[in-house]
């Protein structure tokens, strides 16, 4: 099974060097810069909420439900009467909580272990190792739904649910980093003047880890805020009338014939929030580059 | 080779192991007592308690955790998962039932994907940087970003809906496939076609492409007998792990088009809080994901002769 | 007098970098003859494989190609693609410097050559395993190990492949790129006499580009020096090696350990922008004035011999005891001039 993960790591440095290879100087940064500038527009988004959206959210309507598009509701209302438009611009403030709480704890988590497995070694690093290898035995849905269904519907399960979905993928990436950097000649000379573990670890890995796992981190964060939105649209995550696309999805579906645009309108936010988190990541990973060339010695 | 085998189902066997200790502690970690949770499914909302207490003797839910698990292991072992809380009928027996419907999707989508991808991937590695390339790999980075809930649900409202050409939920016929195999095929598609064309780049940058041309062979022979044949190994790996996540992934796709596989089966029992399906379903979705990553392996070495003979000097 | 087997004249090779033109090989002309072993000599990045591949057309897009290289007659530059396939592998082998880099690693090495004489010359699958197999002892490998991938093989024994794809077609021309780069110095030996000797009996030429001139002096019967992508020597191997009339050969043959292991001073130029003048004046111990701002032509000696230099023998002696007497003027007199010096 490790087996299949180095070759994915093989994969993933093939796509590097397509990258490198495709886009020239320009348009490297051009990736980057366009992600960056669409995840601010969604984090102004989430931050002035209340007033850039319309109207109330969580007010119901009943007089006016599935309106169609229009000036006073841009995207029209559902099924309750709300604004689809204000409450796609709360539900930014869902996604990209979940995303950032959980990419925060999973590659904290997932780089410490790495971290540790990888520069012990040793039993310790063969069970880690096993344990990460059980976790990503399921598929990655299958467990979180499992977890969430178990825990009951709400924010925290799904945080949970996915933070144990998601942290092994950092430990694999950290230990790699670790077991190349560990034969480097730094980390030597490093460890004949002052062998303690810990500050080495600190100071001299860390930080040559830190760039794969800030790309990994970015693209994370898109992974998550579709996973959170199929968790929900399953039932099993955020519930109504809590403003999160996933479930707003979910709530379209038996109005998809007479009134799309329930369900148009959040699927096509989410899109635009992942894409941002891929350009985003894409960019970042053409410029920061492969980091094992880069030698970060601290003093 | 046999000694790579060897040591590929020895760390499986570990791995599953694992897997069932998972699956065993998904009873523990729901909110409430396991014996309330079953007799609640059993006998309803008006229980007494001692109609817990007797259920929990008879389901051996009053002996310790460790003991608990080794007996439930031993059943395992026996092939007795136990019954579904909901219907009663044999956990994998019903598991089975839903089995083909799935593994068929699962093929149906790996052949959509693969007819897409491959063309684009490595027309695009021939033309790189022309228009035909930068669109598709637009396309591919969108189509990486599009959730494939949306997109069934887009697809069923084109098709289904407004168009009226396919069905959208429901198992039968032919038609019926269409639209959840495009489904999974399509988001599959993206990723795979910027895999290929990242491969063959890569290989077509070898020196021995160069050193095949210097034999003066042809760019036909080179691209399929040299490049290809190196550039699809990734591929192949690649399209393998996928299969093996369809096979107990696929739960959103089935649960939109109601496709009566293991997926829903799971999401189905999950709502229905039947402990034993969803400990059963995981365990086995879970062996069959390992399983599959197996073969893949092996598949793998078969194909590479680097992985498959040691270096003898 | 044998007459020749492959003329390139005048040849520019540029590469278009995102850094800017690089040239590669600038005003090349060189004569290889039927039977001949030609040594090309130079160090590391001096434009010696870029020269190799651009013979058989193997370079990648981004070079532009001027000149002329005719073969037996045709100009190999004017040919269509598919023309030039025939010469490739047939008429003209090549060996390229890193042979495990340089074959298929998921096809046995039996099969990379069987390949060749089934697109050459049409054979069927059993055939041309049988003279794969064959082409395998000639470079002493067992014919068994025709069943091996390229991973299962040592250094040593790749070269062998590499000779034996090379000259699987018994070409008229082999281009050897760095035969015995990484070699211990017993397998440099058995490789170089392996390959000279299946050369000769063949009355093939052969192109020997290395930086080793201690081989090239062993095996070759003309040697030619580049420096940054220029020809700065041509002659008689014999006489290039006793007697080199180039500071740049003259100071290579003192590296060598047999003759005093004196390091060649400072760093081959980048071929994006080269000195001007001389290209070899920054670290010619017999500088002037003038080799920093006329650029010399090759100029020929008695006999064979050219070089790439504004001094001759005579005037080298004398230099290192008296002033320079050297002008700009009569620097690039001498390069209209052309005419062939005082022995």
């Amino acid at each position: 099974m490790t087996d299949l993960i180095e070759r994915r790591e093989r994969i993933e440095k093939a796509y590097l060097a397509e990258k490198k290879l495709s886009f020239g100087e320009f348009w490297k940064n051009r990736l980057a810069v366009s992600g960056i500038l669409l995840i601010t527009v969604l984090c102004v988004l989430a931050l002035f909420a209340p007033d850039l959206a319309p109207h109330d959210p969580l007010a119901q309507r009943l007089d006016s439900r599935l309106l169609s598009p229009s000036l006073e509701y841009p995207f029209g209302t559902d099924e309750l009467g709300r604004c689809i438009f204000s409450r796609v611009i709360y539900g930014t403030r869902i996604s990209l909580g979940i995303g950032l709480l959980v990419v925060a704890a999973t590659s904290v988590a997932g780089t410490s272990i790495g971290l540790l497995s990888g520069y012990r070694g040793g039993l310790l690093d063969e069970v880690i190792m096993r344990g990460v290898d059980i976790v990503m035995a399921f598929p990655n849905i299958i467990l979180a739904l499992v977890v969430a269904g178990l825990l009951g519907p709400g924010f925290s399960s799904v945080v949970l649910a996915l933070a144990f979905t998601q942290w092994p993928a950092y430990a694999r990436l950290v230990r790699g980093q670790v077991l190349s950097l560990k034969k480097r000649a730094f980390v030597e000379a490093a460890r004949a003047l002052r062998p303690s573990g810990f500050y080495i670890m600190r100071k001299h890995i860390l930080p040559n880890c830190m760039e794969p796992v800030i790309v990994l981190g970015t693209l994370e964060i898109a992974h998550v805020i579709i996973f959170a939105s199929a968790l929900s649209f399953l039932g099993l995550g955020i519930q109504p009338p809590v403003p999160e696309w996933g479930s707003m999805l979910k709530a379209g579906i038996p109005y998809l014939r007479t009134a799309p645009h329930l369900t148009f309108f959040p699927g096509l936010m989410i899109i635009f929030t992942v894409f941002a988190f891929n350009f985003a990541g894409d960019g970042l990973r053409d410029s920061l580059g492969q980091p094992a060339d880069q030698e970060v010695l601290a003093r | 080779m046999w000694e790579y085998i060897a040591k590929r189902l020895a760390m499986v066997s570990v791995v599953i192991a694992g897997v069932t200790l998972v699956a065993f502690s998904a009873m523990y970690l729901a909110p409430g007592d396991p014996a309330e949770v079953i007799a609640l499914a059993r006998y309803g909302e008006d229980l007494s308690a001692s109609q817990i207490e007797t259920l929990r003797e008879t389901e051996g839910l009053d002996a310790p955790v460790h003991m608990q698990y080794l007996i439930w292991l031993g059943h395992l072992l026996r092939l007795d998962f136990g019954k579904s809380l909901v219907t009663s009928e044999d956990v994998l027996a019903e598991i089975f039932q839903k089995l083909p419907a799935t593994v068929e999707l699962a093929i149906a989508s790996l052949l959509i994907s693969l007819l897409i991808a491959l063309p684009a991937g490595i027309l695009g590695a021939l033309r790189k940087n022309t228009l035909l390339d930068s669109s598709c790999m637009f396309v591919s980075l969108v189509g990486v970003s599009i959730p494939n809930f949306w997109l069934g649900l887009l697809l069923i409202w084109l098709f289904a809906l407004t168009l009226r050409i396919f069905p959208s939920f429901g198992y039968g016929s032919l038609k019926h496939f269409v639209l959840p195999a495009l489904t999974l095929g399509s988001s599959m598609a993206a990723v795979t076609a910027r895999l290929t064309r990242a491969s063959l780049l890569e290989v077509l940058g070898q020196e021995y492409i160069v050193a095949a041309r210097a034999r003066g062979l042809d760019e036909r022979t080179v691209l399929f007998r040299h490049a290809l044949k190196n550039a699809l190994l990734p591929v192949v790996t690649f399209a393998g792990m996928q299969f093996g996540y369809l096979l107990g992934g696929a739960v959103i796709v089935e649960s939109i088009f109601s496709w009566p596989g293991i997926g829903k089966l799971l999401v189905d029992s999950i709502f229905a809080r039947d402990f034993s399906m969803i400990q059963g379903c995981v365990l086995f979705i879970a062996v069959l994901f390992s399983f599959s990553s197996l073969v893949v392996d092996i598949l793998y070495a078969v194909l590479d002769p680097r992985i498959r003979y040691d270096r003898s000097d | 007098m044998s007459f020749s087997l492959l003329s390139i004249e005048d040849l520019n090779v540029v590469f278009k970098t995102s850094k800017g033109p690089v040239k590669a090989n600038e005003g090349i002309s060189l004569e290889i003859r039927e039977g001949e072993i030609l040594g090309l000599i130079g160090e590391t990045g001096c434009g010696k494989t870029t020269l190799g591949k651009t013979i058989l057309r193997l370079l990648p897009g981004n070079a532009k190609i001027e000149g002329k290289i005719v073969y037996r007659g045709t100009d190999l530059l004017t040919l269509p693609e598919k023309e030039m396939r025939f010469f490739r592998g047939k008429e003209i082998g090549i060996m390229f410097q890193n042979p495990s880099a340089c074959l298929n690693p998921v096809l046995s090495t039996g099969r990379q050559i069987a390949e060749i004489y089934r697109y050459h010359e049409g054979m069927g699958k059993k055939e041309a395993e049988k003279k794969a197999g064959e082409m395998l002892e000639l470079v002493g490998i067992s014919s068994l190990r025709g069943n091996d991938y390229p991973h299962q093989f040592s250094g040593g024994m790749l070269q062998r492949v590499m000779v034996a794809i090379g000259l699987a077609l018994r070409p008229g021309l082999l281009i050897a790129d760095e035969p015995t780069k990484g070699l211990d110095t017993d397998t440099k030996l058995q490789i170089a006499e392996l390959i000279a000797g299946l050369v000769r009996r063949e009355n093939a030429s052969m192109l020997l580009i290395t930086h080793d001139l201690e081989l090239a002096g062993r095996l070759a019967d003309r040697i030619a020096v580049m420096y940054a992508g220029e020809i700065v020597e041509t002659g008689m191997a014999a006489e290039v090696i006793s007697n080199p009339k180039h500071p740049y050969t003259l100071d290579l043959l003192h590296s060598l350990s047999g003759k005093g292991f004196r390091t060649v001073s400072g760093q081959a130029p980048g071929l994006l922008s080269p000195p001007s003048g001389c290209r070899y004046h920054p670290r010619c111990s017999f500088r002037l004035d003038a080799c920093s701002q006329v650029h010399p032509a090759l100029r020929g000696f008695c006999g064979e011999n050219l070089t790439r230099c504004f001094l001759s023998e005579k005037d080298r002696r004398k230099e290192t005891a008296a002033q320079p007497s050297l002008t700009v003027q009569s620097a690039l007199r001498s390069v209209e001039e052309e005419g062939a010096w005082n022995c």
